[in-house]
């Protein structure tokens, strides 16, 4: 399981850092970084710019996203945001809108 | 208690500058400069400093906190802890080596 877990009840507004995992069920408004992977599963409510190693969406995200390794982008999962990364995948029944930068 | 479901963990290295609010359980081992407001139980943990008013349904305290804390059950604030602020609970519990500062309120009758 991941070091920090924002469940599915709980909601953080505000700044968010870290150097390990972060799972998010809950809702988080703001900004979150994190030197390691971020997940957003499925129920989370995201509305933040999120920097990480590595992010996983099965949730909701409304925000820029910038990752140092790679954005995964689930069935289900819903993001509207540009995306900086070096590798992206987009699963069948997943929903964007935003812009690619792979920094080629 | 709580549905022990629903439990968010802050881990070490997470530092929040915000507000945190909601249902469930909450553990937290990092750093948080804002306010918490959660309707479960909390621990926090040793080397988790919070700066800032703190309400849950029950704290377990072994790291730092500087701020009002507010519960509908027990707070316990374990040896090594500190506690700054005041302290509105029905049940309050120091151990030996806790270092507190505190204005106290706990809500009681006198009967004869």
């Amino acid at each position: 399981m991941a070091a920090t877990v924002i469940g599915e009840g709980l909601t953080i507004e505000g700044e968010i850092t870290s150097e390990d995992e972060v799972a998010i069920l809950g809702t988080v408004r703001g900004a979150l970084s994190s030197t390691d992977i971020v997940q957003i599963l499925p129920g989370a409510v995201v509305q933040a710019d999120v920097t990480a190693a590595g992010l996983s969406v099965a949730g909701q995200i409304t925000g820029n996203v910038t990752a140092s390794d790679r954005v995964d982008l689930q069935a289900g999962g819903r993001l509207i945001g540009d995306v900086r990364a070096a590798r992206l995948t987009i699963a069948d029944g997943a929903s964007f809108k935003g812009n690619v930068d792979m920094d080629v | 208690m709580s549905d022990s479901n629903e439990v968010s963990i802050l881990g070490p290295s997470t530092r929040v500058t915000g507000r945190i609010t909601g249902k469930g359980g909450l553990r937290i081992e990092g750093k948080v400069e804002g306010s918490v407001e959660i309707t479960g139980p909390a621990v926090v943990a040793d080397g988790a400093t919070i700066d800032g008013d703190f309400s849950a349904e029950s704290l377990d305290l072994g790291g730092v906190v500087t701020g009002n804390v507010t519960t509908t059950g027990a707070v316990v604030v374990r040896g090594g802890a500190r506690l700054r602020g005041e302290v509105k609970s029905a049940q309050v519990a120091f151990e030996p080596g806790a270092r507190v500062s505190v204005r106290l309120n706990t809500p009681f009758e006198i009967e004869f």
